[in-house]
């Protein structure tokens, strides 16, 4: 049912600036999801996986750009590109135990973003790259197709979203995705029960960081500008604060946290200077009394309901 | 599974010589477990190195000296993950499952090493992943037919009762196809009547195959189900032998058993004598 709301959506909301909303929610969906795989379900925490994100909307627009590749190229190459990224960085990290892996995908955050700040030539530094193309469909015996407006891109957006949601949720239900919960669970136990606990911890990871980097590439050719702030403190906290929030290690907790920073910040825009601090009140309130998260709170919710309303039948 | 030669031991191990920072945890140990089907027990005073014993079996820890020889294999260096595909597995002394996943989720993920489905299998939804999955879950509500769970299924296994965790950590380890099961202590903590069921289910165990490695402080257990008892004592073999062998050794009474009459006699069914 959410999933036919949000098809007609932004025919609903004919409003530019609502319609933006969902794109940006759509694009903070990707992100949390993507964050959510290494955090909730595997269990580790990359504290610099915003980078991947970031990674991905400059892989995104470099090869738009420099090679003039159409976005049904460079959004599943960005993906394939942070993922292997992730892979990199993994092979080494998930050999130490404990905090380790958290401080090394920091480092690894800190130098992508020196890179992209530095290398002038190639990234045009602090400057941002502008100009990235916006997505074209060329139909033969048709008129070209932009996806340059708000509620053309919502659908692309949308399916990147849904592209995310299946692979996570196919990835956990099955054997590999049993096997990476098993190593958050009780790693030892898994280990005893045949499971390679580095060569899941790789695949659940690589997997998160591909779609952060498919995330970075829909938001790269929607903004048509990205600046290094991409890869910097603010969506990784943006990001992890989303997870915490809605709900680790549950795709609708992800989705939930996501809606949750793009939709209230805006709302509150009514007050005005207060915005922050009541969004920073908000926020606490939901730690403090929902700390699995806002969907485990609605999903109690939504059960007690249940059965009162089958106790009155 | 290969089939091995009659006259191979299932498992040998070879002089294994282990010390933690000066302490000798064992010393010299060797042992055979027979390719029969037989229950042999590991018993010995608190510190013993039974623990340690079985963490260097299932390769958790590695030893200093000595060599484990499974089914003809020198399994010695080898990973946990990668002894356990061989056959050999194990539960774990304190509770150890997989406390936010239901009892079924349990069982499932301990076919890990009895399915191959990769990634890409899932995410396509192949034939060959479906079935897959359908067979194991078959198999999965067995197992727990087996132990008496398959009302507790749909449970957190972190909800469940202690005795109901016990028997869990057994049957993840089940799922697994154990050839050779080792137990650490499966009875620890449990009621005379649970004591009792989880004995009936270890003798079926035995029956359907399985040889184990049985760590227990639970005398009439031991007494009860082993066909062999070995006694560890600091580090050291001290005895090995059938259950009334051990029962008269004159060591064996003197490190742990103390007065071992109660034991053999059939009227003191209450009591349960927990070492030293």
């Amino acid at each position: 049912m959410l999933f036919i709301f949000a098809l007609i959506a932004p025919i609903v909301f004919t409003d530019v600036y609502h319609r933006h909303l969902m794109v940006l929610f759509g694009i903070f969906a990707i992100l949390a999801l993507s964050l959510d795989v290494s955090m909730g379900y595997l269990g580790e925490l990359p504290l610099g996986h915003a980078a991947f994100f970031g990674l991905g909307a400059y892989a995104s627009a470099l090869l738009a750009l420099k090679l003039h590749l159409p976005f049904w190229l460079t959004l599943p190459l960005s993906g394939l590109f942070t993922g292997i990224m992730g892979l990199l960085i993994g092979i080494p990290s998930f050999r130490l135990k404990g905090p380790y892996f958290a401080i090394v995908t920091l480092g690894f955050a800190q130098i992508v973003y020196l890179i992209v700040t530095n290398w002038v030539s190639f990234t045009r530094g602090p400057m941002g790259i502008t100009q990235i193309p916006a997505p074209v469909i060329k139909l033969p015996y048709f008129s070209t197709f932009t996806f340059a407006t708000e509620f053309s891109y919502y659908y692309i957006v949308y399916g990147t979203v849904l592209f995310s949601i299946f692979v996570t949720e196919k990835l956990i239900n099955s054997r590999t995705g049993r096997a990476i919960l098993a190593i958050r669970e009780n790693e030892p136990l898994a280990l005893s029960i045949g499971i390679q606990s580095y060569y899941f911890k790789l695949i659940a990871f690589g997997v998160g960081t591909m779609l952060a980097g498919m995330g970075g590439s829909v938001y790269a050719h929607y903004f048509r500008v990205i600046t290094p702030d991409l890869v910097g403190v603010y969506y990784m906290v943006n990001a992890l604060m989303m997870v915490m929030v809605g709900g680790v290690g549950s795709i609708g907790g992800a989705l939930l946290g996501a809606f949750i920073f793009t939709v209230i910040p805006e709302t509150l825009r009514i007050v005005e200077d207060l915005r922050l601090i009541i969004f920073g009140g908000i926020l606490l309130v939901s730690i403090i009394y929902l700390p699995k998260g806002v969907i485990r709170g609605l999903e109690a919710l939504i059960s007690v309901c249940l059965t009162r309303i089958r106790s009155k039948n | 599974m290969n089939p091995m030669p009659k006259n191979l031991e299932l498992l040998e191990a070879n002089n294994l010589t282990i010390t933690f920072g000066g302490l000798s945890a064992l010393k010299n140990v060797s042992f055979q477990i027979h390719n029969n089907g037989e229950i042999l027990s590991l018993i010995g005073p608190n510190g013993a190195g039974k623990t340690t014993l079985l963490n260097i079996l299932s390769g958790f820890l590695k030893t200093n000296e000595g060599s484990v020889v499974y089914k003809g294999e020198d399994i010695t260096r080898l990973d946990p993950f990668s002894i356990a595909y061989r056959g050999l597995l194990r539960t774990f002394q304190h509770i150890s499952l997989f406390p936010n996943l239901t009892v079924l989720q349990n069982v499932l993920t301990g076919f890990h090493c009895k399915t191959k489905g990769g990634v890409f299998g899932a995410i396509l939804n192949t034939k060959f992943f479906r079935k897959e999955e359908e067979g194991i879950r078959t198999n999965a509500h067995e197992i727990l037919n087996k132990l008496d769970m398959e009302k507790q299924k749909d449970v957190l296994a972190g909800g469940l009762s202690y005795g109901d965790q016990r028997k869990l950590g057994i049957a993840i380890a089940l799922a697994g196809g154990p050839e050779l099961l080792l137990l650490d202590e499966p009875v620890s903590g449990m009621n005379p009547d649970e004591s009792k069921r989880m004995m009936d289910i270890i003798r079926s165990l035995k029956a359907s195959g399985v040889t184990i490695l049985l760590v227990e402080h639970d005398m009439k257990v031991v007494m009860g189900i082993s066909d062999r008892i070995i006694v560890l004592n600091q580090g050291e073999k001290i005895a090995e032998g059938t259950p009334q062998e051990i029962c008269q050794s004159e060591d064996v009474i003197r490190v742990y058993l103390g007065d071992t009459s109660f034991v053999m006699s059939e009227q003191t069914e209450t009591y349960t004598y927990e070492g030293l």
